[in-house]
């Protein structure tokens, strides 16, 4: 990919405190007209990575590029990114107006202007009669979207936003994942945002970065990150799955096979450089709950497992199983309510387009 | 013991029979919490105000042959607005409190802003021990060390002729310039303790926020740091004027008794002279100066604390 097409481009980027490793030589390319989020538990390092990318801090390695040029050494106020802060960090001393247009005023633009500008973007978000209030006046969501037009109305390339939905309730946050998306869609600019939030993520982004320890395990849309996650961590950061250890047996049947000491054989297609990979011995599968049945009708060359319900927990929409099978607990999920008890004894299968090899 | 009604309703009734002020006690039992500032108070009242009072009443009384007539009248305020010896000291007063808070201003926010976010938080409060221990020594005891540092022969002359930058002592000592060096000194720590408190509560992200959006650190000093800590900027600057307006000791010890201040007028009516009237009255108006200046000051705060409240 050309460097002039990315919007943003951390090089090999470490981050240290003292001796605590921040941000752990991660490199990553974002395209322009991406919403990408950075997903992961607290204290993986994302909100750092954001901060690098904002110029709040500056890297112990590596370089920083935003659209094409490098912003290693630059502070904020020279950076064409605007940071939407977790906590809003709306100023104390000044209404609503004064807020909005902090960042025209620093750039000379003159008052009228500036009210007409700030109007403007208010009536864009919602809140078209909240220019002179006070910002202690202004509810959580409201306040959100004071700080969202705070830094979109200097139309930055890039806006980075930093646990955006965290302080709000349940019901609003819902909403304004979906506003986010639809603003994100409407101006066409890269949107970087960092939760741990893994529905959040999912809901809005085009790519999610997910990241553990410092590093990013890894970056994809949202449907490959899920389906097809490359390590453990992943796979059972997003979202409820059964990781199954296997040893990889080879070519069978007209799909690949690998075997369970315990459980027997399974079958799945697999990726296009696994055929090296013929005897690697610590690897596991991946099923996620919700691509599991119950079968009546077992065949060979199907993925099947037999074992007793130990628990039912319906959660309204699906009824969530945990199948005890030898050692192992595997947690299936059919929609609808309840049909099996505990006790009962069940045979589950997966299609093996469904599950996926860990290496 | 089961409830029961009717014997409740009796015991109410029998007590409001036995206690008609009840009503009353249960009054004063709510300011029962405001007995712990009875003593404090008593104190104030006794040892204060009413000293204060007699300070007033005394004022517009007359004094002859040192002994104060209880004659009501308005004389020794004439004298104190006409006199051109006591109008020059109260300008003078005035003159040096101002600069002083000047001066204590510009050096105090620098040194406050720059211990709050440049200095590692490890020295913090080294530095802070260190602003403060002058404080353990008597104030009159420092203006007089300054006195051999600031004197004809004192340390400043010393290294400056040693220098070779001057030739004749530098006369500092018994003028003014030393009266404010010997003020900023004690003054300018007050300062940067009240500017420091207000500063260090300041959220960082808010600063974060002005960079990011585009404000250098001298736009982010003015528009954001420099307002949300004008609480103690307030309160260091009223601590300032009233020192200095009243202070005696520093424009006796350093700046002579050539050129005298106010508040040496006040001590001459009442010691040399024993005009205590004449004292009263010089005394109701640095009163009425300083109380002028608190209500700017207040009202300069309510302002500003408009837009953060």
């Amino acid at each position: 990919m050309d460097l002039r097409e990315c919007d943003v481009e951390l090089d090999h980027v470490s981050k240290k405190f003292g001796n605590i490793v921040a941000v752990d030589d991660v490199s990553l390319k974002v395209r322009p007209d991406t919403f990408l989020t950075f997903l992961g538990p607290s204290g993986c390092g994302k909100t750092t990575t954001l901060r690098l990318i904002g110029g709040l801090e500056t890297p112990t390695e590596g370089k920083v590029l935003i659209k094409g040029r490098d912003v290693t050494g630059l502070p904020p106020y020279k950076r064409e990114t605007n940071l939407v802060f977790q906590d809003f960090a709306l100023f104390p001393h000044m209404n609503v107006l004064g807020n909005i247009g902090f960042g025209l005023r620093m750039r000379g633009v003159d008052r009228g202007e500036i009210r007409k500008r700030v109007q403007k973007a208010l009536e864009m978000v919602g809140l078209p009669e909240a220019m002179y209030r006070k910002t202690n006046q202004l509810s959580g969501g409201q306040r959100q979207r004071v700080a969202l037009c705070r830094a979109l109305i200097l139309e930055p390339a890039v806006l980075l936003l930093d646990e955006p939905l965290g302080a709000l309730d349940a019901k609003i946050r819902k909403q304004m994942q979906v506003e986010l998306k639809n603003l994100q869609r409407k101006l066409g600019r890269t949107f970087i945002s960092v939760t741990h939030d893994q529905e959040e993520a999912m809901t809005m982004s085009d790519e999610i970065a997910i990241m553990n320890q410092g590093r990013i395990e890894q970056v994809g849309d949202p449907h490959t990150v899920y389906n097809k996650p490359v390590s453990r961590f992943v796979a059972s950061f997003l979202g409820e799955c059964n990781l199954i250890e296997v040893e990889v047996l080879g070519p069978q049947l007209g799909k690949f096979a690998v075997r369970n000491s315990h459980l027997g054989t399974f079958f799945f297609h697999p990726e296009k450089d696994w055929e090296n990979k013929a005897s690697q011995k610590n690897t596991c599968i991946m099923v996620r709950p919700e691509h599991i049945t119950v079968t009546e009708n077992i065949q060979d060359g199907m993925n099947v497992i037999n074992g007793t319900i130990k628990t039912v927990s319906f959660k309204g929409s699906a009824t969530e199983y945990v199948l005890a099978v030898d050692s192992m607990d595997v947690k299936f999920q059919i929609q609808g309510k309840s049909q099996y008890k505990p006790e009962d004894k069940v045979s589950i299968s997966w299609r093996p387009e469904d599950c996926h090899l860990i290496p | 013991m089961p409830f029961d009604p009717i014997k409740m309703d009796r015991t109410t009734v029998q007590k409001e029979l036995k206690f008609p002020a009840a009503g009353f006690a249960r009054k004063l039992r709510g300011y029962k919490d405001f007995l712990g500032l009875l003593p404090i108070t008593g104190f104030e009242i006794f040892f204060y105000l009413i000293p204060l009072v007699f300070l007033m009443i005394i004022s517009f009384w007359m004094t002859k042959n040192y002994k104060v007539i209880p004659v009501w009248n308005l004389h020794n305020y004439w004298v104190v607005v006409s006199d051109p010896a006591i109008r020059m000291a109260f300008f003078r007063s005035l003159d040096i409190t101002l600069t002083t808070l000047l001066l204590t201003v510009l050096v105090a926010y620098p040194f406050a802003y720059a211990l709050v976010f440049k200095v590692p938080s490890r020295y913090r409060q080294l530095i802070l021990i260190a602003i403060i221990a002058p404080f353990w020594t008597n104030y009159l005891v420092r203006a007089y060390s300054w006195q051999l540092i600031l004197g004809g022969n004192g340390l400043i002359n010393h290294l400056l002729g040693a220098a070779g930058i001057i030739e004749a002592p530098l006369n500092i000592l018994y003028t003014h310039v030393a009266t404010r060096i010997g003020l900023l000194h004690f003054l300018v720590t007050v300062m940067v303790l009240n500017l420091y408190g207000s500063m260090d509560n300041i959220d960082r992200s808010l600063i974060e926020a002005a960079q990011d959006l585009g404000a250098g650190p001298l736009r982010t000093f003015l528009h954001v740091i420099l307002p949300l800590s004008f609480q103690g900027l307030a309160t260091g600057t009223v601590f300032v004027f009233i020192f200095c307006f009243t202070d005696f000791i520093a424009p006796s010890v350093l700046g002579g008794g050539t050129r005298p201040v106010f508040s040496q007028k006040v001590v001459d009516a009442a010691q040399w002279t024993a005009n205590y009237s004449l004292a009263s009255a010089l005394s109701m108006v640095m009163i009425l100066v300083i109380a002028v200046f608190l209500l700017v000051v207040f009202r300069l705060i309510k302002a500003g604390t408009r837009g953060e409240k």
